[in-house]
């Protein structure tokens, strides 16, 4: 029996079955939080966001237009309280300040790796921050697309329709900003 | 090869990682992948590009969905929960006995009250019949000989005027609640934010 569509549970939500609501909580809490870490920097901050922005969803919910992506629909809350987060924050979005040993920041990370030992978990700290100042670095509208499309796993059509542009830029940006992350990273992608 | 047809191939690459590249694509692709070193180098750069992305996305809290959840608030597209009109009945009719009781502890007034009472119910019918100058009247007077008649009478009147009034204003609010979910449903579907 095939999964409900997201559309299909929100219909479904709004005739009365509200506990059905965990389905969308459980499909979109990894894809919100690695999301709002990225623009947010920070793991705790990024959890309690994810939780407002569901509670926004859910209070919503009867002003969602079914003929548009779910998906679209969601990411586009999560990106304007993001947004409203960093204003009052006063944090801009583009930081190269490192945070190592925040409470509840990248010190708390359980990085899945093959290899044990300290080293191995030095090293994929090291990879972690990287990446992180790697995004960091990149243009604006680039950095958007890539954490929307690798953090958000927003298809590239749900990202056209988000940010309202024609699907051949969003493919142009995405290949030009992962030619820019390759290039910051050179160093992690050797054997 | 030119640098243009170059590039495009490259830009295929790179869709190709995210599983966006039309089957007709995927096949060329593969075709100029046999005889182009660079395209290869490029290919595998790509993926392990992808794979460190992957790799590196943060653990969400077990308990995150548990305490979403719970502390979900009541949306207003909810329906509102029915007043059940037993409640309602309830409360009317503890008031009527709460007063009628006040009212028969008062010393030698039992059978003046039983008239008072009915004259009251007998101008409440007329006023329903449209002679509504005449009822108030009525109303007025047995009012007025029912005040007269003790203070625990008056606060009898007292009380089921507050009682009366508390059940008009419940009655209210529960059809402007309804109006506005309504019209919220009929709203526009910009952001909620």
């Amino acid at each position: 029996m095939s999964q409900p569509t997201d559309e299909e549970l929100v219909a479904t939500i709004l005739e009365g079955e509200s506990h059905l609501y965990a389905e969308i909580v459980k499909r979109y809490q990894g894809r919100v939080v690695n999301y709002l870490y990225r623009l947010l920097h920070d793991l705790e901050e990024a959890h309690d966001l994810a939780q407002e922005v569901f509670f926004r969803v859910y209070r919503a919910l009867d002003r969602f237009d079914a003929d548009y992506k779910f998906s679209t629909w969601f990411f586009r809350v999560a990106q304007n309280a993001a947004i409203d987060q960093v204003r009052k924050r006063r944090l801009k979005l583009v930081s190269i300040h490192r945070r190592d040993g925040q409470e509840g920041g990248r010190g708390d990370w359980d990085f899945p790796t093959h290899e044990p030992g300290p080293y191995s978990r030095l090293r994929n700290q090291e990879r972690g921050d990287a990446i992180q100042q790697a995004i960091d670095e990149l243009p604006g509208e680039y950095r958007e697309l890539i954490v929307l499309r690798h953090f958000g796993e927003l298809s590239y059509e749900e990202i056209a329709q988000l940010k309202e542009m024609p699907l051949g830029t969003v493919k142009n940006k995405l290949f030009r900003g992962r030619q820019m992350l390759k290039g910051k990273l050179a160093d992690f992608l050797v054997d | 090869m030119s640098d243009l047809e170059h590039t495009r191939y490259e830009e295929w690459l790179d869709l190709d990682q995210d599983g966006g590249l039309p089957e007709e694509d995927e096949t060329r692709l593969a075709a100029h992948l046999a005889e182009c070193p660079e395209c290869q180098r490029q290919r595998e750069g790509l993926a392990r590009l992808h794979h460190l992305m992957r790799s590196h996305r943060v653990d969400v809290r077990a308990e995150l969905c548990q305490s979403v959840l719970q502390e979900l608030p009541r949306a207003p597209w909810e329906t509102p929960q029915e007043q059940p009109w037993g409640r309602v009945a309830a409360i009317a009719s503890a008031v009527v006995i709460l007063a009628s009781a006040l009212v028969f502890w008062g010393e030698g007034a039992l059978p003046a009250t039983v008239s008072a009472v009915g004259d009251f119910l007998t101008t409440s019918i007329l006023a329903g019949a449209g002679l509504l100058a005449a009822s108030w009247h009525g109303v007025g007077a047995t009012v007025d000989s029912w005040l007269r008649l003790s203070i625990p009478n008056l606060l009898a009147s007292g009380a089921m005027v507050v009682g009366l009034n508390l059940l008009l204003f419940r009655l209210l609010r529960r059809r402007g609640r309804l109006a506005s979910v309504a019209g919220r449903r009929r709203g526009s579907r910009d952001d909620p934010s």
